[in-house]
């Protein structure tokens, strides 16, 4: 791929390329299957018929259905599944935090195609992991039953190299970025982000064939960011504009959805797949809280980070709780800490530019 | 002329059970028995039953925010760092605990949450964890999206946990798990609740003998006290009261004009409003709110019957499933509007409520009445505006009559 078409792809919102996406899934025969949450394993979707995406929100974050104090993000996936319906064959909600868990009531009512909650333990202990292997066996047979046929044992096997190799690249280019600054900020987490709208092995392709070192961005300031999901990308793109070079994260749209591998094919697949995605670094939306403050602080030190940024929306609760916990953990550290949260980006750029650039300047680098 | 007390006689018992609630309590810790912090819909009649005291930290809250002392708490939390976003319920008590007040209720020897009502509960309780230092046990109840959860492994997983519970409470405290006095909290629960559903079913009648301020006092004996004698007299009482109102045909209200539904935690701050709706000819039969609080229970079964309890409440069951709890049978409460309370704290309840609306509107042929405000913080409340939607709203129902 030109250098050209990757770096055009790069800048772009990938929200801006869902549809496109949506489109080529379609036209290559395949059912999409939406999904909204990293509890999903999309190993389990991807078969010789479907095609799982995640479904990012949209730039519009009103909606006629959820009130406006209700977490943007989870307005915006609901417009977006609405909006592209007429692509997507069946959508599966995770229920992690209280507005997702709504989100599936409303398209239970409102998408009139198969949807599926899965239901997430909120606390990680044994009893919890075989009620988790036990949903995820209720979402195999609902994907038999409504979209495919059978799952076949080799299939999931492959798809579970797949998914392996798509995120071992993207975590070669975070790597790159990290140690070269080379690659901006918003074009790293676009690149995520496109992970989870283009089928695997296009994905695969295209990251593949990145070159870092044709890029010229050198951010000085090095960041660990904190948060759930950030899809808003152009978030970093101030951090760009001021300077700053994200050298770790904990989100869910980042290292917690890059940092897990799927090993042991051998003995029983699903259960492994299951064992390996719950135990994945802790969502901040689940217990025990001590684990994920345990994870940001080993990220934070093994980069070396300048400063802790946490990024969320206005009325995301996790983390509005979260902060408290991780501020006071950090400042123990002697670290510096920001809150940064917002509605919509865009809508609030210059604001969120002002108070990100003073929270840079202070850190003196 | 003898202006009526709109208030039941037994419904004002409930400031003396309250105090003697929290009186109980004290005596408990101070005879060094362990207090539970619990979130409500947490099985208080095992922890009754188990000698261990449950007091649940909302309903203080509530009772800050009816009692007009909840900003100072509010606002410590916020110094603190939590946000003006997340549930007043859970910046109440945070800011209760940051700012070493005591005096309220005892302190807890363990803070117990189910994840039922909400995701909320997980990180309130972890962040009174995270301050305090004091154990936390948190135990996850899956969203029931068929009847078949309540007979399938999610009820296995449930009550799993809930003997996980009883082992923690056993080793902690050195209390022995007593089955024999399980059954009898469990009958005593199924009889409080049986009690309840009978008083909510008189409110049918017309007048209303028991209106929207009754109701939301009515509850507390049932949020905490469910597995005790107490709560059984008090309904028992409460039913004998509701009983001699019907045949005395003495409702609410003088002139009942218009039925109202509730849907919504009443705001806490705002009995007022209740008053200002009975000025005007409304008066509040029916609130999901209220019905919720009930659940029958098998005491041959106990544990397996209070695992479904958890699960099935009201906010934790799929949109049919709710419907068929709440909405089914609504026609037979005559009622002929909705108010709506889109509560800035509860994104739990609030964010599917144009549901609601649809089927009240579309399905009973019910207007319904959108109001938003938070259930306990005063500041985000505005009455000038809100009263001017009420009466819009009763301008309408007027021209339906």
């Amino acid at each position: 791929m030109k250098l050209n078409n990757i770096n055009n792809l790069l800048t772009t919102y990938p929200e801006t390329l869902l549809k496109s996406a949506l489109e080529k899934i379609k036209s290559e025969g395949y059912k999409v299957i939406g999904y909204t949450c990293i509890y999903v394993p999309e190993e389990l979707l991807i078969t010789e018929q479907t095609c799982p995406i995640r479904i990012i929100p949209s730039k519009n974050i009103n909606s006629k259905y959820v009130p406006s104090f209700v977490c943007p993000v989870a307005r915006a996936i609901l417009n977006n599944i609405l909006d592209l319906k007429d692509y997507i064959d069946a959508v599966i909600i995770s229920h992690t935090c209280d507005p997702m868990w709504r989100l599936y009531d409303i398209l239970k009512w409102k998408f009139n195609k198969p949807v599926f909650i899965l239901r997430v333990p909120h606390n990680i202990d044994d009893t919890s992991r075989n009620f988790y292997i036990n949903e995820i066996f209720r979402l195999k047979t609902f994907v038999e039953k409504f979209i495919i046929n059978k799952f076949l044992e080799d299939t999931i096997i492959n798809a579970i190299y797949l998914c392996n190799r798509a995120r071992r690249i993207t975590k070669e280019v975070y790597y790159m970025h990290r140690m070269k600054s080379l690659l901006s900020n918003y074009q790293l987490f676009n690149l995520i982000l496109l992970g989870f709208i283009w089928k695997k092995e296009d994905y695969i392709k295209f990251s593949s064939s990145i070159n870092i070192d044709k890029y010229r961005y050198h951010g000085t300031v090095r960041l660990h960011v904190s948060g759930s999901s950030v899809f808003d990308t152009e978030i970093f793109k101030i951090i760009d504009e001021c300077g700053g070079i994200v050298v770790s994260d904990d989100l869910c749209t980042g290292s917690r959805y890059l940092d897990i591998e799927i090993s042991n094919l051998n003995d029983d697949v699903i259960r492994n797949l299951c064992l390996a995605y719950l135990d994945r670094p802790p969502c901040p939306a689940l217990h025990p809280l001590n684990d994920r403050l345990d994870y940001t602080k080993t990220k934070y030190i093994s980069s070396n980070a300048d400063g802790v940024m946490v990024i969320s929306t206005s009325s995301c609760d996790p983390i509005l709780y979260d902060y408290v916990h991780i501020r006071r953990m950090f400042r123990e550290m002697n670290v510096p800490v920001i809150h940064i949260d917002y509605e919509s980006v865009s809508r609030e750029y210059d604001r969120l530019k002002t108070r990100i650039k003073a929270f840079m300047e202070s850190l003196g680098v | 002329m003898k202006k009526r007390r709109r208030v039941l006689e037994t419904t004002r018992k409930i400031t003396n059970i309250v105090l003697q609630h929290y009186t109980d309590a004290w005596d408990h810790k101070d005879k060094g028995k362990p207090i539970a912090w619990v979130t409500v819909f947490t099985p208080v009649e095992l922890l009754h039953a188990m000698n261990v005291y449950p007091l649940a930290p909302e309903q203080f809250a509530a009772l800050c925010g009816a009692r007009g002392y909840i900003l100072e708490y509010l606002e410590a939390a916020e110094r603190e760092g939590y946000s003006r976003n997340i549930c007043s319920y859970s910046r109440c008590v945070l800011g209760y605990v940051l700012s070493g007040a005591s005096g309220g209720f005892p302190p807890p020897d363990i803070l117990i949450t189910f994840r039922n009502s909400c995701d909320v509960y997980v990180k309130w309780w972890q962040s009174i964890h995270m301050h305090t230092g004091i154990p936390l046990f948190i135990g996850e109840t899956p969203y029931v999206i068929s009847d078949d959860d309540l007979h399938n492994y999610v009820l296995d997983y449930v009550i799993k946990q809930l003997n996980k519970l009883i082992s923690l409470l056993e080793e902690r405290f050195n209390l022995k798990y007593d089955e024999e006095k399980l059954v009898e909290a469990v009958k005593l629960s199924d009889e409080a609740s049986r009690l309840w559903l009978e008083i909510l079913n008189y409110r049918k009648n017309k007048p209303c003998p028991l209106g929207g301020r009754d109701s939301a006092s009515d509850i507390f004996p049932l949020v905490i006290l469910q597995g005790t004698k107490m709560a059984v007299d008090f309904y028992q009482e409460l039913l004998n009261e509701v009983k001699l109102k019907v045949r005395n045909k003495e409702g609410v209200i003088e002139n009942e004009k218009f039925r109202l539904m509730f849907d919504g935690i009443w705001m806490w701050y705002a009995f007022n409003l209740i008053r200002y709706l009975e000025d005007r000819g409304a008066v509040f039969v029916y609130e999901p709110y209220s019905i919720a609080w009930a659940y029958r229970m098998d005491p041959e079964n106990p544990l397996e019957s209070i695992a479904r309890k958890i699960i099935d409440m009201g906010l934790n069951v799929d949109v049919e499933l709710r419907k068929k709890k709440f909405l089914v049978n609504i026609k037979d409460w005559s009622v002929d509007g909705a108010i709506i309370f889109s509560n800035r704290s509860c994104k739990t309840w609030s964010a599917p409520q144009v549901i609601t609306v649809d089927m009240l509107t579309r399905e009973y042929d019910i207007p319904c009445l959108v109001i938003e405000a938070d259930h306990d913080d005063p500041r985000q409340y505005s009455e000038a505006q809100i009263k001017n939607r009420i009466d819009a709203f009763i301008e309408m129902l007027s021209e339906r009559k």
